[in-house]
């Protein structure tokens, strides 16, 4: 089955822990922003297009494939490269899930075909094959192995005060969680 | 002869069928494709009005005003105000964009369109409309995807192609229209805001799955892909195209902005599908009793402003003779105005149909209003919808008639709605039929005369809320004058209509029985 918007942003946005520490009227102008997704991703909050509901609950034959289209399909990479990679500015605050925070709570975070294998059972169906694992890794990590990543990742911990060890973590693994959100099979549950 | 050499040399006519006939692999990626229509550069824009359109107050019988005073007198707008067209016509006092398209003899309006046993449902009677089924037939397709079908059948797997680069159909909007739903999959692209087109990121691709999970992946992969390539073709043609004239500030003129601008740039797009919603005017259709404004008045500006604004710019960009346009609405709305200063949902209304090759003018009668209208009473239907489509797909995309068929599932009614650029000859046709019925009212059973040019003549009875209640013929007859008896005693009392068609020609008639 094919997810919803609510089920799409919720899938992005809880298992890889996004959270934000802000004042009420904060958070109110930041749920807004969120709304406004779910609507361009054509599930409006509390606004059903009719009374007969959405038309992916009901319309034969193409019914939650009704979610997708050529203008849904780019606004849902859009949201998650937002959160994951640009960051979400509304109302002056720019929101990104931390991933290095959400990296560090997976059971073995140095090893990366441990890493993408424990988000491949957190947030997929079905398992990855083997080339598509080969793809992730070059496209965050060109020109490296996964030593490498297991070194850099260690170079972050011992140097909890290196900035630029910690943003080249950062940065490498928000490509890798973008890339598994851009899949087409991420979109299934 | 070699089945491919038959093939290659047979007429375009028969190519569609022949090629649903035949096993996938034995079309492969000959030049038989090349044989099919690419030339016809014509194209196609529905203008959807969501919500069911008043149609009374949008083109009104001003023969009938005395009537419509009585009924509708909340609702009505003033006669002195409205835009006449003729005598009997006029278009609400907002429709100036209409109004002048009909000056120009651009604007070709088909009175009191419906389908019988009119089902007043906003969702039944969309998913009519779309797929063009009768309203006890329930299907899944539109009518244009099956359109499409007849030579893309496998669509989406293979395009775009070389041959074909750019959508088949492209909804104004983000959600796409059910009119281009085929079999498998949805004909048209959506599209927002063409300046802002993005490319999807595309992943590896993992090995076919099988069941319902690798059917959706496929689904999504082949969007992903689709999404990319369509999105390449329309930002070129975005930015190779243009706008001449100014558009009003309304979200349907923005639609149609786009629409021609894309147009001017080449996108080889054959239909474009925008929308207006705001039409289900149940309450508070006028301002009180301040006829002249309210969400109607202000939904009739939109429309009218954005179509008139639409015309001029395909004129200035020397496109105009490759566009055709066409209103439609679920239903249109009852004679009777309701206690809120609105309209409930009814049967049938007009259709607009707008471009430099409409034929212009006014096909049909002027609505049947009588000073005994009931409640739930709504405009009896004189032309069934599928017939504005059939005589479009024939007229405008050249598509066989017996192609069109197969495509609105039987042979209906053909207006001619199209001139001058017409792909076929389209002979002055007589529209209305010389029929009349007595006694009226009636009791028992009544007299119905007609004079026929000879052929088949449907003859059917309809109650006010436009259910077909039974056909009381559907034969042959020869030239002349005819007579026949209708018996009536099976039918309560009330109001009727009687609906008579042959070939081009049809009247609807308001019966009264008593008892």
């Amino acid at each position: 089955m094919i997810k919803n918007p609510h089920d799409f942003m919720s899938s992005v946005a809880v298992p890889m822990k996004f959270s934000y520490n802000q004042s009420l009227a904060q958070k109110y102008t930041y749920l807004q922003s969120w709304a406004r997704y779910q609507a361009l991703l054509q599930m409006d909050s509390f606004e059903l297009p009719s009374v007969a509901g959405w038309k992916a609950y009901y319309q034969t034959p193409s019914f939650y494939r009704g979610w997708i289209n050529a203008v849904t399909l780019p606004a849902r990479v859009q949201f998650s490269t937002a959160l994951l990679v640009r960051g979400n500015v509304t109302g002056g605050i720019n929101q990104r899930i931390d991933v290095v925070a959400f990296l560090k709570t997976l059971p073995n975070p140095g090893n990366i075909d441990s890493v993408i294998t424990t988000l491949n059972d957190l947030m997929f169906a079905k398992p990855f094959t083997s080339s598509q694992i080969t793809s992730m890794k070059k496209t965050f990590n060109p020109g490296k192995s996964d030593a490498d990543w297991a070194t850099e990742y260690q170079a972050m911990i011992n140097a909890p005060n290196d900035e630029a060890a910690r943003r080249n973590i950062e940065n490498k693994f928000a490509l890798l969680l973008a890339y598994m959100t851009y899949m087409p099979e991420f979109q299934l549950i | 002869m070699k089945r491919r050499t038959f093939l290659q040399t047979s007429s375009i006519v028969t190519l569609p069928f022949m090629l649903r006939g035949m096993a996938v692999t034995t079309v492969g990626k000959s030049s038989l494709m090349n044989l099919i229509s690419p030339e016809n550069d014509k194209i196609l824009v529905l203008v959807q009005m969501v919500g069911g359109n008043d149609g009374l107050n949008t083109f009104i019988p001003l023969d009938k005003y005395e009537q419509l005073v009585k009924v509708r007198g909340d609702i009505l707008l003033p006669e002195s105000k409205v835009l006449k067209v003729r005598n009997e016509n006029a278009f609400h006092r907002n429709l100036t964009g209409f109004k002048g398209l009909y000056d120009e003899g651009k604007m070709s309006i088909i009175q009191s369109v419906s389908y019988p046993n009119q089902n007043r449902s906003h969702f039944r009677s969309t998913d009519i409309w779309t797929s063009a089924s009768d309203s006890d037939d329930f299907v899944t397709s539109g009518w244009l995807g099956r359109y499409f079908d007849v030579n893309h059948y496998q669509f989406p797997v293979g395009y775009p192609n070389a041959q074909y680069k750019d959508p088949f159909a492209i909804t104004m909007g983000n959600v796409v229209s059910e009119t281009c739903q085929g079999t498998v999959s949805n004909f048209s692209s959506t599209l927002n805001d063409p300046s802002k087109l993005i490319q999807i990121y595309e992943t590896e691709a993992s090995t076919s799955q099988d069941g319902y999970y690798g059917d959706e992946l496929e689904y999504l992969k082949n969007s992903v892909r689709q999404s990319n390539e369509y999105s390449k073709t329309i930002a070129d043609a975005f930015d190779s195209g243009r706008n001449m004239a100014s558009y009003p500030e309304t979200n349907l003129a923005t639609q149609l902005k786009n629409t021609a601008r894309l147009i001017s740039g080449g996108l080889s797009t054959k239909i474009y599908v925008v929308s207006l919603g705001g039409f289900d005017t149940h309450a508070n259709q006028t301002n009180g009793t301040d006829t002249l404004t309210g969400e109607h008045a202000d939904l009739m500006q939109t429309l009218g402003d954005a179509i008139a604004a639409f015309q001029n710019d395909l004129k200035a960009l020397g496109v105009e003779q490759r566009v055709m346009g066409m209103t439609f609405s679920e239903f249109g709305r009852r004679i009777k105005a309701n206690n809120s200063f609105g309209t409930d949902h009814g049967t049938a209304a007009p259709v607009f149909v707008f471009g430099s090759c409409a034929k212009g003018g006014i096909v049909g009668e002027n609505p049947n209003i009588t000073d005994n209208v009931t409640d739930d009473e709504g405009v009896a239907m004189q032309y069934d919808f599928r017939s504005v489509y059939a005589s479009l797909l024939i007229d405008w995309f050249g598509v066989p008639r017996l192609e069109v068929e197969s495509i609105l599932f039987k042979d209906f009614q053909h207006i001619p709605i199209v001139e001058g650029c017409s792909l076929t000859d389209v002979e002055q046709e007589e529209l209305i039929i010389e029929a009349k019925i007595f006694p009226n009212p009636a009791q028992n059973s009544a007299t119905l005369t007609f004079k026929s040019n000879g052929g088949s003549v449907h003859v059917a009875i309809y109650n006010v809320i436009g259910s077909l209640l039974k056909t009381v013929m559907d034969k042959k007859v020869s030239a002349g004058n005819h007579e026949m008896s209708i018996v009536l005693n099976d039918l309560p009392v009330g109001s009727y209509f009687v609906r008579i068609v042959e070939a081009t020609r049809q009247k609807t008639l308001k019966l009264v029985i008593t008892k």
